[in-house]
């Protein structure tokens, strides 16, 4: 049976409340599967989702978590996988430009603000999740979230190159990049199979496959900038439009 | 104890016992409690308390096919759950014999 957008759209806040709050996947699963039993009993009955919410999702949520315990043991097993993804991210692109040597200031600052980022991120999907914002408010606050890191981010990068001497940690050789750009790719690889999805897959190709294609042909660095952006931003787009196609298909089922 | 407190272990207790009479599922309890006169409860906070008495063993479930599609979620008491009833009526006579004692005097 199908349930009301409303229904669907709450499901949804719930997963999402519920996973970014840090409780267990099966648990969180459960009541998911639960509640929509639920609401279609509901709405073939001609109830609406306020009759599970009592009007307010927001206390209805905060109450419904506040019985599930934070999940620490899910956490810990996801932890590893996350820090290598994230450190692949960082390396493996630059492993394969062959300009792989790091300042202290870097190797200190890009977690960090990375760590900061991923935080933020998941505290907006949060609130975003209980909350009563208008579109506008969402965009905006999140515009200011992607804001705040991309600054960071160029405030790092800025200094990096023109106030502080940067103090060259390793530059190993082109042998060793071409190893650590394969153990990169491996941990994509495996990140991918351990996430069941190709998201680790498709945007490091993204990200680094322009580059790494134009080892082999000849072209100019301004070509090779315009190349390696647009594939990005294309490359995006489209696995966006792919995501909203795909959730479009789900939802009318 | 504050009053929502209170009235989440009275919903506590009436779940108990609407699950004692049989094994039910979520929207079913909500029915079978409605048959009763309960009016005032949000459908989905039986939810939430529902995951609180699995917690303590009060009650266990099971997923089972049902007609409409997905797997529902049915309950059963525990022993545990038993006696917990059988507590929670010996409390509540005691509650709800001095509140009527108390609100009876009013009146007259």
């Amino acid at each position: 049976m199908m349930l009301s957008k409303e229904s669907e759209e709450f499901i949804a806040n719930l997963k999402m409340y519920l996973m970014t709050s840090g409780k267990n996947e099966k648990e969180i699963h459960e009541i998911s599967q639960e509640l929509r039993d639920h609401l279609e009993d509901a709405e073939s009955r001609g109830k609406t989702v306020d009759s599970v919410t009592g009007g307010s999702p927001e206390t209805y949520l905060k109450n419904l978590s506040s019985e599930m315990k934070f999940d620490v043991f899910g956490i810990l097993k996801v932890l590893p996988m996350l820090i290598l993804l994230l450190a692949a991210y960082f390396i493996t692109g630059s492993a394969i430009r062959g300009d792989l040597s790091f300042s202290l200031l870097s190797i200190i600052a890009y977690p960090v603000i990375t760590l900061f980022g991923v935080v933020s991120y998941i505290n907006f999907m949060r609130k975003m999740s209980i909350s009563t914002w208008s579109t506008k408010k969402t965009m905006v606050i999140l515009m200011t979230v992607q804001f705040v890191i991309s600054i960071s981010f160029l405030a790092v990068l800025f200094l990096d190159t023109f106030i502080l001497d940067p103090l060259y940690i390793y530059i190993p050789s082109r042998e060793i990049m071409w190893v650590i750009a394969a153990a990169g790719i491996a941990t994509f690889i495996a990140g991918a199979l351990w996430s069941k999805s190709w998201f680790t897959i498709i945007i490091p190709i993204l990200l680094v496959g322009p580059d790494f294609a134009m080892h082999f042909v000849d072209v100019t660095v301004t070509q090779q900038l315009i190349i390696s952006s647009s594939t990005l931003y294309i490359g995006l787009a489209l696995v966006m439009l792919f995501i909203f196609l795909k959730n479009r298909k789900q939802t009318g089922q | 104890m504050s009053s929502s407190q209170m009235l989440k272990g009275i919903l506590e207790g009436c779940l108990l016992g609407i699950i004692e009479k049989g094994e039910t599922y979520g929207y079913e309890m909500i029915e079978k409690l409605e048959s009763y006169g309960f009016q005032m409860i949000s459908e989905g906070s039986i939810y939430p308390v529902l995951m609180r008495m699995q917690k303590e063993g009060f009650v266990q479930s099971v997923l089972k096919a049902s007609p409409s599609g997905p797997k529902r979620k049915y309950y059963t008491l525990t022993a545990l759950g038993q006696k917990e009833y059988e507590e929670f009526k010996l409390r509540w006579n005691e509650l709800s014999h001095s509140v009527n004692r108390l609100v009876e005097e009013e009146i007259e």
